[in-house]
């Protein structure tokens, strides 16, 4: 039997300058989420957009993008992206690139957005896909054009139908950002882990991160929930 | 009287009985138990524990002196002592030996009285310093051309940490420090370009220099910025194989078998040629306590 | 165009095997253990019921990132004896992708309407006829496709053992990328096996699907 004797020391999660570590790092995630999550949104929309639309090519390009994003893991993107990236553009001006501080952020919200964008377009294409056939007459028979049936009728319904699906996705792309440690970008879990390299206090400071996490994820829920129960429409999402 | 003979018998037996439980070193049982020694080896410590994917294996200095440590544990046990490998990283290398999923690491790790609380050393083995690999035309010439450039570094090193210590002590503001996670990704941010300076022990970034394709085009920087003694690391309170691993770097040094590894490794032709400064070579001449000719033989 | 990658193919490939046998452990452990969380999940029982639900709301909300260096570190520190690497990345991967395999199990069963249920006792079969005829096929059907997908993520989820030095897939391509410097053609590489072997998986989950809806 190898027991091992261990000290707790949760200390580490407050104390001067582990506790500053730990806040730089709750900074950086919330930072790497919301704009990763306005870049996916958008994004996400007009694919999924793209995926539903008259146009053939349109559609083929909304679904080649969501398939090649949904098919490979995160961190080979953003593995790729970020080493394989500058190296696209050719050698003078990859050292361009290279030369940019603060480069590993960058990387990490684009593809954290696009990554994100791949999935917020396909239930953004099965909410569109779910509202019958009848919501469409029945708008153009009121003599709107089809612009505003979309602006006034299937936009707003679609966009409900979609929340909670995107809830998910708005909690995913935090839990995702963390995976943006692995290119040294200096988030809650790589902060956790900088605490445990300089006081061999892991159990600690990973178990602080994984709290974050979790009240982050209640903030998340709590805020979605509100947002949801002020865009119902009676009758539309039974909860 | 007679029993108070049995009496203090009686003591002495319990006591040798004791004594024998806290001298049972776990981590030489665990060898014995198992027939296999866990070892810890890094993955990108060029010339001390890399890996070749050639033949997808680890090779180096240190890689040699653990085959050469399951060589005397294999006399000591009487039976085959095999080698489980684990690949270890700057940052798992410690917490992998205080837990245990190692019996030893052999790479190339500072000896520092932080780490000293948590894991026991061998002999010092190596000595390198904290230093920069940069590109043959750079303009960083001294510490103070530090300023206002993007330093890099591995997470979890002694180097990092030095670091952002002289960072917070005002010798020099650095645009960023970009973080990685192995020397050779490093080093490929240098040749990238997404650092200026890439910073490591000077042993380490010229065995990352020899083995680029050309060489010639890097350099590492004349001055330094810590000084690091390397050593193995053993768990905490486990002396029994901290003495053996010790034995086995004396013996080396005595027998010649440590400057053959260090010529085939470091030498003009190995793979880093770092020359050897005699200060190093009396020191590991000075270390060679008086050892019995078979002190590996069981008692 | 792909030298680097077919110079040193062999280690890759290892690598690949690797990720691959993580998947098969990760799904082998992770699918019963799925099974028991979904059925603590659809229980009456409140002294089951609390704890699982506490464990699946936990573990969803953390980093699976966090997960994994949360066993590598932790576990020895609290068993008391050491773990290697790979059992210590299964069993979090096992802990991790069980919480959404019960999820899957749970609305599976919670699709399966109270009028078919009804109906079959209505025709006289007993609870355990019920469960067996009507609840497992038609809730098996449902869950399926859900299955194979949560599998594909699985089967990407592994890649993060990179994180504790597992000498996987990805870890090799940066290896040799350190080597090489043809980031490029191996990340490409590693995108393509990726990317072929998930869609393969997308488009079985897929004809599940069809297959569902054409059985009504």
């Amino acid at each position: 039997m190898l027991g091992l004797a261990y000290d707790f020391d949760w200390g580490v999660l407050w104390r001067n300058p582990y506790g500053m570590y730990l806040l730089q790092g709750i900074w950086v995630t919330i930072k790497l989420g919301l704009i990763g999550w306005a870049i996916a949104l958008s994004l996400g929309v007009l694919i999924g957009t793209m995926r539903i639309s008259p146009w053939r090519w349109l559609r083929v390009i909304g679904t080649a993008y969501v398939e090649i994003f949904r098919n490979i893991p995160f961190m080979v993107q953003l593995f790729f992206w970020y080493y394989a990236g500058p190296m696209i553009f050719g050698t003078s001006l990859q050292y361009r690139i290279n030369a940019i501080i603060g480069l590993n952020y960058y990387v990490a919200i684009i593809a954290l957005g696009m990554y994100t964008a791949s999935r917020v377009a396909e239930h953004t294409r099965a909410g569109f896909s779910s509202i019958s056939r009848d919501h469409y007459h029945a708008a153009l028979s009121t003599g709107l054009t089809h612009p505003q049936m979309y602006r006034y009728v299937i936009i707003p319904y679609a966009l409900r139908i979609i929340i909670p699906p995107l809830t998910t996705e708005f909690l995913t792309i935090f839990k995702n950002s963390s995976i943006a440690m692995t290119i040294g970008v200096l988030e809650t879990t790589f902060m956790s882990y900088k605490i445990d390299s300089e006081t061999f206090h892991g159990l600690e400071s990973t178990t602080g991160a994984c709290l974050i996490y979790l009240a982050l994820g209640l903030a998340v829920v709590r805020l979605m929930g509100i947002l949801e129960s002020r865009l119902k429409i009676p009758g539309m999402i039974g909860r | 009287m007679r029993k108070c003979f049995i009496f203090a018998f009686c003591i002495i037996f319990a006591m040798t009985l004791l004594g024998s439980a806290v001298l049972a070193d776990e981590t030489m049982d665990r060898i014995n138990k198992t027939g296999k020694l866990r070892v810890g080896w890094r993955e990108g410590s060029i010339p001390f524990a890399f890996v070749d994917p050639k033949v997808g294996k680890h090779v180096g200095f240190s890689v040699d002196m653990t085959s050469l440590l399951a060589d005397r544990l294999s006399e000591h046990f009487g039976k085959k002592i095999a080698i489980q490998p684990f690949t270890v990283t700057p940052k798992t290398r410690i917490p992998m030996v205080a837990n245990a999923t190692v019996d030893v690491e052999m790479g190339s790790t500072t000896y520092t009285q932080q780490r000293e609380e948590v894991v026991d050393f061998s002999y010092i083995f190596f000595f390198s310093e904290t230093t920069f690999l940069v590109p043959k035309d750079s303009p960083i010439k001294s510490i103070k051309d530090l300023s206002g450039k993007r330093l890099g570094a591995a997470r979890g090193t002694t180097n990092l940490k030095a670091i952002e210590d002289q960072v917070a002590a005002g010798r020099y503001t650095p645009d960023a420090i970009v973080v990685v996670e192995t020397h050779p990704e490093g080093f490929l941010a240098l040749k990238g370009g997404k650092v200026e300076a890439y910073s490591t022990d000077r042993s380490l970034l010229e065995g990352l220099r020899m083995k680029a394709p050309n060489p010639e085009n890097w350099k590492t920087v004349d001055f330094a910025i810590a000084y690091e003694p390397y050593g193995y690391m053993m768990r905490e309170g486990n002396s029994d194989i901290r003495d053996f691993v010790n034995n086995t770097i004396v013996w080396s040094i005595k027998t010649g078998k440590f400057f053959e590894m260090y010529e085939k490794w470091m030498g003009p032709k190995g793979v880093v040629p770092i020359p050897m400064s005699k200060a190093y070579r009396d020191y590991l001449t000075l270390i060679c306590y008086p050892q019995a000719a078979d002190w590996w033989k069981k008692k | 165009m792909f030298d680097a990658v077919v110079k040193n193919l062999p280690f890759l490939m290892g690598g690949f095997w690797v990720t691959v046998k993580l998947m098969f452990f990760a799904l082998a452990g992770g699918i019963p253990l799925g099974i028991l969380v979904g059925l603590g999940r659809i229980s009456r029982k409140k002294w089951v019921y609390y704890p699982v639900t506490f464990y699946v709301n936990v573990i969803r909300n953390i980093p699976l990132i966090l997960v994994i260096f949360w066993f590598y570190f932790v576990m020895p520190i609290i068993i008391g004896s050491p773990l290697d690497p790979f059992p210590s990345a299964v069993i979090s991967f096992i802990i991790f992708e069980a919480t959404y395999f019960g999820e899957i199990l749970r609305a599976g069963y919670q699709s399966v309407s109270k009028g078919q249920i009804e109906a079959g006792y209505s025709t006289g079969l007993t609870y355990i006829q019920t469960t067996r005829w009507i609840l497992i096929p038609i809730a098996l059907r449902r869950m399926l496709p859900s299955m194979i997908t949560q599998s594909i993520v699985t089967y990407q989820d592994t890649c993060l053992a990179f994180v504790i030095g597992l000498p996987e897939f990805i870890r090799r391509a940066r290896i040799v990328d350190t080597m090489e410097v043809r980031s490029i053609q191996l990340f490409g590489f590693v995108a393509i096996v990726f990317f072929i072997t998930c869609y393969i998986g997308s488009v079985i989950s897929r004809r599940f699907e069809v297959k569902e809806k054409e059985g009504g």
